[in-house]
């Protein structure tokens, strides 16, 4: 017998995990070295101390919990996660599993305690909840500041607009020729001036991963007429063909209707743009699970060296457009992230002097 | 008798080229500086329909109307938002948030002044 609990003492004696073993009225009787380290207390000091020494009232009453328990079912209890003090009033977290050890004759006689550290663990769960806090923080600090931002731009915009707009409709008197000229370039320019606002916010919002998607079934079909609709008027003034094309008259996709509006609305008005004579045309169709989306159009085209970095930000291959036409460099790299949101991939092929075709593909239903 | 319409705005500027605009197109403006003013106007004077800024210091433009529509004396006065925190896009399409018409800055007068024209019970009479 004693040379059986001598074998299984020094077994215990090495594992890492700390150790110790209490008498029924929770006095230590043998703690293992790791329990002596992880204490701070000597082998003598731990002799016949009472459990309640390490634990504050809360977490003294639930180990007494924890040690009736056990001596009441007899089963054992596992990974019981309690807070203690050392010796130099540190606090640490561990996991402790106790159970029941009886003598010959079943008596119960002591109970076993194995202890495992988790306090870095619990600590970095800890730091990383306030790192994900402070994140999120920062998130909306920086939305914040994107629509103040937004805010404060528009509203003298909205002066400048406003009031060049009145001297020019002859509100405040008659103008001269020249001066309705001057204050035409500069309506113009500050429109521009709106657009890179309007896209600027949207880029930042896209980089800052606040592109707010809502999706919902919508008729891709009625989407394209209608933004041939909307571009119809300024085709006809430069005497170019809008068509829309549709392999069935409804094609469904599970859409921000908005968001692809402004993908249609960035590609349609390019193609006006380059386009001097001819024709722009949308397309429709449904192959399998995808929804492909097109806009061709039978305009300049564009260089083979330059379609790597059109969907570039504030990428422009024109530089000597007036300002009118003048775009922001950031409609294509908007209407690639939308895209991409919708699980979707944009490319373009193009012949120089025949025209360039934009593609636009994703998933009829999310895949998710 | 002329529409009485009350432009409500923080920027001085802003109320200025709005009044300016209606005025040139027969209406009849009463102005306000702020959430507050703007309510107080509305109950004494009662003006046809409010042109409302959203982003305001003292009391915003959402507040304004909640308190609008809870008084009988103001509740049926229609509301066109003026607001420059959001960009024309972000609207719905019906141009419509509940009872309420909005429009974005930077504005385009002549929708203005439509939606004016559909808010108003008949169209403007000078």
């Amino acid at each position: 017998m004693y040379n059986t609990e001598e074998r299984y003492r020094t077994v215990v004696e090495t594992i890492p995990d700390p150790y110790a073993e209490y008498d029924l009225a929770g006095n230590i009787v043998f703690p293992n070295q790791a329990f002596v380290i992880e204490t701070g207390y000597s082998r003598e000091e731990l002799q016949g101390m009472n459990y309640r020494a390490f634990l504050d009232d809360r977490n003294a009453d639930l180990a007494m919990q924890i040690f009736r328990n056990v001596l009441r079912t007899g089963e054992p209890i596992k990974n019981f996660e309690l807070t203690w003090r050392n010796k130099n009033g540190e606090e640490k977290i561990t996991e402790l599993s106790v159970s029941l050890t009886r003598d010959t004759r079943g008596n119960p006689i002591r109970y076993q305690s194995v202890y495992h550290n988790i306090t870095e663990q619990r600590h970095m769960e800890a730091a990383l909840r306030q790192a994900k806090k402070a994140a999120e923080r920062a998130n909306r600090a920086k939305d914040d500041l994107i629509s103040n931002v937004s805010h404060e731009l528009r509203t003298p915009m909205t002066t400048i607009l406003e009031g060049v707009s009145q001297v020019l409709d002859g509100i405040l008197g008659p103008t001269t020729e020249d001066q309705r000229e001057f204050l035409n370039i500069v309506r113009v320019n500050t429109k521009r001036l709106s657009r890179l606002i309007d896209d600027l916010l949207d880029i930042s919002k896209i980089e800052a991963g606040q592109m707010r998607i809502q999706k919902e079934q919508a008729d891709m079909v009625e989407i394209i007429k209608h933004v041939t609709k909307l571009f119809k008027p300024q085709a006809d003034a430069r005497n170019i063909q809008m068509k829309a094309n549709f392999t069935e008259s409804v094609i469904e996709a599970c859409v921000d209707p908005d968001k692809m509006l402004q993908v249609w609305d960035n590609l349609v008005s390019n193609a006006l743009k380059f386009t001097k004579q001819g024709h722009v045309e949308l397309s429709v169709r449904k192959q399998e699970n995808l929804v492909i989306c097109s806009v061709k159009d039978t305009g300049i085209g564009i260089r083979n060296e330059d379609i790597p970095k059109i969907f570039s930000k504030f990428y422009q291959v024109r530089k000597n457009q007036g300002p009118e036409e003048k775009g922001t460099g950031l409609g294509l790299a908007i209407a690639r992230a939308i895209v991409e949101s919708h699980g979707g991939t944009i490319s373009v092929k193009s012949v120089p002097g025949q025209g360039s075709t934009f593609t636009f593909e994703f998933p009829q239903t999310p895949l998710y | 008798m002329a529409k009485r319409i009350l432009v409500v705005d923080d920027e001085p500027d802003i109320v200025k080229m709005v009044a300016s605009r209606l005025q040139a197109n027969g209406y009849e403006i009463l102005t306000a500086s702020g959430g507050k003013e703007g309510l107080k106007k509305c109950k004494q004077l009662k003006p046809d329909a409010v042109i409302l800024d959203i982003m305001m210091p003292d009391i915003d433009g959402t507040g304004v109307a909640e308190i609008l529509k809870e008084d009988p004396d103001t509740s049926n006065i229609p509301i066109i938002f003026l607001t420059a925190a959001v960009r024309s896009g972000e609207l719905p399409k019906s141009q419509k948030v509940g009872n309420h018409y909005i429009l974005a800055k930077p504005f385009n007068a002549i929708d203005l002044l439509q939606m004016l024209r559909r808010v108003l019970p008949d169209p403007k009479e000078t």
